[in-house]
């Protein structure tokens, strides 16, 4: 929706001799390898181009199990077809879906979760994750973590260049972190009867660079999904110019049989040939 | 014939004997790897036979260099690593006494001297041995005495008087002795053997009140398992620590006599550090039910250790190429993380899918202890399990909920965070039907545990996102499938339907 600032330039006229100093308006460029996020806008604004390698990313997000594989997969899975190694996940809020991760580019097999009693447990597991050479990518949630824990895993991460991901809740944006990026990411509410599907928004709470004001409007599923929510949103649309006129006829539908296509609670009867709809449904599929 | 000399790397009070000759003998296991002539001589010394061996490990000197830092290890042991740090640091010899030379009673000799202080250590050894006192043969201690009252006090002296009265005087053996020594009679050394089974067993110094306390004893015997796996040339794959307890009850309740702890590892290996680790992830788990006065260490299973090809290039290393890795990158393997992961956390907490082929979205995946599956795909990399793409994969949610959370139902529309909005389904799922009632497999409180009637929908509020739900469908009765559709209609709208939550797209 919004542009992204084009007054954003990499510092060329700086003495290549001092690494990690740039201009205070440009992207900081230093010899920090990235991943590319799989998000061209997402991209554009960070430093390197991509999810900094060998250093900490911080995310912090309203409710756990909002977005995350939505903002890491593309990454996650570039990443998995290039290198060799695990992904080790420490404390997921929910259970991982295999099936799903596997058609989005994460294989079952180079997945591996650890769900450790406590918080210490779990920044110990993620920092041993972190040793291992073995492994690619770290995605760890630790929502009462201290600076000083993360301090920890962001210069273990820096030893063997690895992924590391770090997932908190919002309320931990005014504690101090070291962690390279630091992102924001909230769902986009979606208008009353909006034909677009959901998607959402990330704010770039730190980076090497100049801070970001605007936050980076991102698709919030996936492409396929999306399709086919805009292709159902479409024919319901369409269902409801028509139902209009041939709603005394369906009047004796059996109660069984309908509600599930339509938003329920809206009230208008369904029309007889939702089944063939549903057919159609699988073809765009 | 080339000798060389060390003190043993460590010498235990009189232990108890029945494990005394195991003990004492597995003192000289480490050296069995350089040469497969190791004497352990008067319980103080081993001699280690070089002279057919030392030009595969580049000469003399190199070898001897790496003897000692071998004992160095040895004696060391793991708990102290600083010190073990040092050695490797400053040149191995400065501080070792240690003798060498072409019989074994010169090098144990020069040894014995150099224990004593009496010659600078590391400086080599003059070729003379007429100069060397008469105590450093064992054999002449009882006559040192008597053969110094006639001034006689160095070999040199004692070959110089005549043999005749020498034997008569004291006997043949000085004699024969003082031949060996010089060379000039066979020597016959009791060889030192490796046992088939790895069984080691030690006396506690102290008894052990935590299982933390048997670690340094356990490591000890760890040194000497590396030192047996090494001339073995195997890789241990899976060990036992078993410790006896001093009490036979406690409080009367009868406690069992010995308690053990198994540990296994993925691959077959020879580094005790990862070995230890695990032990003490076990050990500080563990609560010993009585005092420890005693324990085993014995190797369960063990495996050959494929031979590394060797690197044209030599490794960074100072001291050769005694200790490299086999990928020399930093860090530890995958299988050593997992291993200590479970240990610490139990292996149900260290999972990694297993996908299955079934419709049914909670059985699609099944989670077992990583230590198990990642190893077992790493072994067998071409087969792919279960590789089964189903086409709507990529409309499934990333997370899923088990089991599936009951949604509260307002107005017959699912609340989950505020109302939901359904945005597409129904996805119409019917399966499960095979499956035994007691595996719980379908919906929770169904009437047929087995069978799973659903629709799918993708729905959405603000606060939740895109979720996944499901309503569960009505199950006509067993048995009463002719029934009409009055009175269908007025058993549904007397049970309104369920919702569940069973995935988010995260």
């Amino acid at each position: 929706m919004i542009a992204p600032r084009s007054t954003l330039r990499v510092a060329l006229d700086l003495p290549s001799a001092m690494p990690g100093v740039w201009h205070a308006d440009a992207l900081g460029a230093g010899p920090q390898s990235a991943q590319p996020t799989g998000y061209a806008l997402l991209d554009a604004q960070l430093p390197g181009g991509g999810w900094p390698v060998g250093a900490m990313s911080e995310v912090l997000q309203p409710m756990v199990g909002l977005h995350e594989w939505q903002l890491v997969l593309p990454a996650l899975a570039q990443a998995v077809a290039r290198r060799v190694g695990a992904v080790v996940v420490v404390a997921p809020p929910c259970e991982p879906f295999g099936p799903a991760l596997r058609a989005q580019g994460l294989p079952a097999q180079r997945l591996c979760v650890v769900r450790p009693d406590n918080a210490k447990a779990a920044l110990w597991a993620a920092e041993q994750a972190l040793r291992c050479r073995d492994v690619l990518a770290v995605m760890a949630w630790l929502p009462q973590a201290l600076p000083a824990a993360l301090r920890r895993l962001q210069l273990a991460a820096a030893q063997q260049q690895q992924l590391l991901w770090v997932f908190r809740p919002v309320r931990a944006a005014p504690q101090a972190s070291p962690a390279l990026l630091r992102l924001q990411v909230q769902g986009l509410a979606l208008p009353g009867d909006a034909v677009l599907s959901p998607g959402m928004q990330v704010q770039i709470l730190k980076r090497r660079g100049p801070p970001l004001v605007q936050g980076l409007d991102l698709p919030g599923c996936h492409p396929r999904l999306a399709q086919v929510l805009a292709a159902q949103a479409a024919r319901r649309r369409a269902a409801q110019g028509v139902t209009g006129a041939t709603a005394v006829r369906h009047s004796a539908v059996p109660a069984l049989t309908m509600r599930p296509v339509l938003a329920p609670g809206r009230g208008a009867p369904e029309r007889r040939g939702h089944a063939l709809d549903r057919t159609a449904v699988a073809m765009v599929r | 014939m080339h000798w060389i000399a060390l003190p043993l790397p460590w010498c235990d009070e009189p232990a108890a004997p029945p494990g005394a000759a195991v003990q004492a003998a597995a003192a000289g296991w480490w050296a069995l790897r350089f040469t497969p002539r190791v004497a352990l001589v008067d319980g103080d010394a081993v001699l280690l036979e070089v002279s057919t061996t030392e030009r595969l490990w580049g000469g003399r000197d190199a070898l001897r260099a790496q003897v000692l830092q071998a004992w160095a290890d040895a004696s060391g042991g793991p708990p102290a690593h600083t010190a073990t740090r040092e050695v490797r640091v400053q040149p191995p010899g400065t501080q070792t006494a240690w003798g060498c030379g072409p019989t074994a009673l010169v090098a144990q000799a020069w040894l014995r001297m150099a224990q004593a202080g009496r010659v600078p250590p590391g400086q080599g050894v003059e070729p003379g041995v007429d100069g060397l006192p008469l105590h450093t043969l064992t054999a002449l201690r009882p006559h040192v005495a008597s053969l110094e009252r006639m001034g006689c006090r160095t070999w040199g002296a004692l070959r110089a008087l005549p043999r005749a009265g020498v034997a008569r005087r004291f006997g043949g053996q000085v004699l024969r002795v003082l031949d060996q020594a010089l060379g000039d009679a066979p020597e016959a050394h009791a060889w030192l053997e490796l046992p088939e089974q790895f069984v080691l067993t030690a006396e506690l110094p102290a008894l052990a009140e935590s299982a933390d306390a048997l670690l340094w004893s356990a490591s000890r015997c760890l040194a000497a398992l590396q030192g047996w796996l090494q001339a073995r040339q195997q890789g241990a794959v899976a060990l036992e620590l078993a410790w006896r307890h001093d009490l036979r009850r406690i409080d009367g309740v009868a406690i069992a006599p010995t308690q053990a702890l198994p540990v296994r590892t993925a691959q077959a290996t020879q580094d005790m550090a990862h070995l230890r680790r695990l032990l003490s992830e076990n050990l500080a788990r563990t609560a010993l039910a009585a005092p420890v006065n005693q324990i085993t260490l014995r190797l369960l299973e063990s495996a050959p250790l494929p031979h590394r090809s060797a690197s044209l290039l030599p490794p960074g290393d100072l001291v050769g190429g005694g200790r490299d890795d086999p990928a020399s990158a930093p860090g530890e393997a995958l299988h050593q993380l997992l291993e200590r992961l479970s240990a610490r956390l139990g292996s149900s907490q260290v999972v990694a899918p297993v996908l299955q082929a079934d419709h049914r979205p909670e059985h699609m995946q099944q989670w077992r202890p990583a230590t198990e599956v990642l190893n077992h795909d790493r072994a067998h990399p071409g087969t792919p399990a279960a590789d089964t793409h189903a086409p709507d994969a990529t409309l499934w949610p990333t997370w899923l909920l088990r089991p599936p959370r009951r949604l509260a139902v307002q107005g017959n529309r699912p609340c989950h965070h505020g109302l939901l909005r359904l945005l597409a389904g129904p996805h119409r799922f019917e399966a499960g039907w095979w499956s035994a009632a007691g595996e719980g497999a379908g919906d929770p409180g169904h009437s047929c545990a087995g069978l799973a009637l659903r629709d799918y929908f993708v729905a959405h509020n603000d606060v939740a996102g895109l979720v996944w739900v499901f309503r569960e469908r009505w199950v006509p009765p067993a048995g009463g499938a002719m029934q009409e559709g009055a009175m269908q209609s007025a058993f549904t709208a007397a049970q309104p339907h369920r919702w569940f939550l069973h995935g988010v797209y995260g």
